[in-house]
């Protein structure tokens, strides 16, 4: 058996243990097993390579900002941050829409997971956006995808993984997705601004500069933390893992000593979230990078260039780029976690082709999201539509005008990688 | 429909925002599991939070240490990520046991009513057998690697690669217990996990 073939059934064998609902982690640590086994490796590379990749200083910080957003998710800034968003823009056209997805933008900056913003916040929104008037299934779709902006903005668990998998600073992948992340957010508020014109949504409260100030003075805190972690960066105060722990810090006084809304048991009980939440993100990429070096040794990277080589026929990068950020998508439409399982594979074919890094880190990011909302799992429309309690061909349908808007916002970004770049030359500079 | 930002009614829905995602952050997972299934769940998430504040409290501290005393500590990188096997391990643990390890369940629901028991029992026992070959070659891993000594904080390699150990085999005998009770009452849920 050729090492290619090889490769090749290790592939089909990870895809059909998946399809089969073994955990990813169990279909990871198979395969590469099967392919240590059948290519003759040492069996003790395995424990080795996932002990030097678990061992990267950068994945130091995934706990710690998933600890941080759990801290400010218990400490109650949730509640604080909608009334903000309502105070700043509820008096749109369509003001409720609007007040979603800046709560998710706001949410992006402190908590860095869709799933928390779309669970937490979402169950509440969707049934409050029902109540006054818009439908269902635009009410579950717009929270789906708003709830996407999250891992744009800093601090972004995808933007770690990737990260740790490329060696690319997290600082400048930080700043790099600020400015995407807000644009993103924007380009929805449009949406929301042209639907509610034809469809007549009213706004959702008066603007008064006094509401604004006070809703404002409330939440205030909750923005120290994207002001430590975006300041410290850019200051070159802190490492992002030492940004982390003072992300985790700040929190803590604000839940514990200023809103004294977490006691020690609850403190307890995030931690463990956390373990949770992270542990399993930090095997995978223990495990990817086992996978990686098992499908290099197989040369699959090489084959993937001349794959794309053929299926791009004019000698161009954006074009290059749309082919690798297809196959993102379609893995990210199967599987969330995609980028520690992908990027072993797509990293030789980058630097082969000298892409930007940065740029792509936050397309990867940005396919993500687009794997989120795009059937068949689409698992935020499936989870919103379970909140809505509408059926998902219907939440899929109702977020055709969203999932449009971010893939044309993606090739803008494909387009001008200024976008992703420019913030953190600037800055760096 | 429009109203004073400061309505009893929008104020609510923020406090009720608020109230729901405190809830999801602090509710007891192990909530209705039966007591030596809670002892040892509460045994891993106590060493995943032993390790998960031990890497808070020194990275805070040596960064908070060169800033305000021009002084860092060299075994701190060290510690941290000799340290952090045993939170992955843990979480790992508590993810299998409290059924959100990360899998696709799309393909596994089109399957026909008949085969789903099978196919999770089979998927139970080859998980299992999927670890116990990880702890299997992680203890030869641990037996030839671990008494090295590390640089600056001089323990044995094995306090951190033993985690790799003692992780797989837990896992693998959780899958066990999963397996052995999906045939005497049916699978918990279909991959065996606790909840």
């Amino acid at each position: 058996m050729t090492p290619l073939i090889g490769a090749g059934l290790a592939i089909v064998l990870l895809c059909l243990l998946l399809v089969l609902s073994i955990p990813m982690v169990v279909a990871i640590m198979a395969v590469v097993l099967f392919s240590n086994y059948f290519s003759g490796a040492w069996m003790l590379t395995l424990p080795q390579t996932m002990m030097s990749g678990i061992g990267r200083f950068v994945l130091i910080a995934l706990p710690l900002f998933v600890l941080a957003g759990g801290l400010m998710n218990a400490g109650g800034i949730s509640g604080r941050l909608f009334e903000f968003a309502r105070a700043l823009v509820g008096s749109l056209r369509g003001g409720l829409a609007h007040v979603n997805v800046v709560t998710s933008m706001f949410f992006g900056g402190m908590i860095g997971s869709s799933t928390a913003d779309l669970a937490g916040t979402g169950s509440i929104v969707i049934p409050e956006m029902r109540k006054n008037g818009y439908p269902a299934d635009f009410s579950a779709a717009l929270t789906a995808s708003s709830a996407g902006i999250g891992p744009m903005i800093p601090p972004s668990s995808p933007m770690i993984l990737y990260s740790a998998m490329t060696g690319v600073s997290l600082g400048s992948l930080f700043l790099a997705g600020l400015i995407p992340g807000l644009l993103l957010g924007l380009t929805m508020m449009m949406i929301i601004a042209w639907l509610a014109r034809r469809r007549g949504w009213e706004p959702y409260a008066i603007f008064s500069l006094h509401e604004v100030a006070r809703a404002g003075k409330r939440s205030i805190l909750s923005f120290g933390m994207p002001l430590i972690i975006v300041g410290g960066l850019v200051v070159g105060v802190f490492t992002p893992s030492e940004a982390g722990a003072f992300a985790v810090v700040y929190s803590l006084v604000l839940a514990m000593v200023v809103y004294r809304v977490l006691s020690l048991k609850g403190l307890y009980r995030v931690l463990s979230n956390a373990v949770q939440l992270s542990g399993e993100l930090l095997i995978i990429v223990g495990l990817s990078f086992a996978l990686g070096s098992a499908l290099t040794n197989a040369r699959v990277p090489e084959f993937l260039i001349e794959f794309i080589d053929l299926a791009t026929v004019v000698d161009s990068m954006y074009l290059r780029l749309v082919v690798l950020l297809i196959l993102a998508i379609l893995a990210g439409m199967i599987l969330d976690p995609l980028i520690p399982v992908l990027m072993p594979i797509i990293l030789p074919t980058l630097i082969f082709y000298e892409v930007d890094l940065v740029h792509f880190g936050v397309l990867m990011v940005l396919a993500v999201v687009i794997g989120q909302v795009t059937p068949p799992m689409a698992i935020a429309l499936i989870i919103a539509g379970k909140i809505a309690n509408v059926d998902q061909i219907r939440v899929m349908q109702a977020n055709m005008p969203f999932f449009l808007g971010i893939i044309v916002f993606l090739l803008v970004a494909i387009a001008v990688p200024g976008l992703a770049t420019w913030l953190p030359d600037m800055l760096r500079n | 429909m429009t109203r004073d930002s400061s309505d009893r009614d929008t104020i609510d829905v923020a406090e009720e925002i608020d109230r729901t995602a405190r809830q999801m952050e602090l509710a007891d997972p192990d909530d209705g599991l039966g007591r030596l299934d809670k002892i040892i769940n509460r045994s891993v998430e106590a060493i995943g939070v032993l390790a998960l504040t031990t890497i808070v409290a020194v990275v805070f501290a040596n960064a908070a240490s060169r800033y305000l005393l021009n002084h860092s500590f060299s075994w701190a990188e060290e510690l941290v990520q000799m340290t952090i096997p045993w939170l992955a391990m843990s979480g790992v643990f508590l993810s299998m046991r409290r059924g959100t390890m990360i899998r696709i369940d799309y393909f596994f629901e089109k399957l026909p009513a008949a085969a789903q028991p099978v196919i999770a029992k089979a998927g139970l026992a080859f998980n299992c057998l999927v670890l116990a070959t990880l702890a299997y070659i992680s203890y030869d891993f641990v037996r030839l690697f671990g008494g090295d000594m590390t640089l600056y904080t001089g323990l044995p390699v094995g306090f951190s690669t033993s985690a790799l150990l003692f992780g797989a085999a837990g896992v693998a005998m959780a899958y066990a217990a999963a397996f052995v009770g999906a045939f005497r009452s049916g699978p918990r849920n279909r991959n065996g996990d606790m909840t």
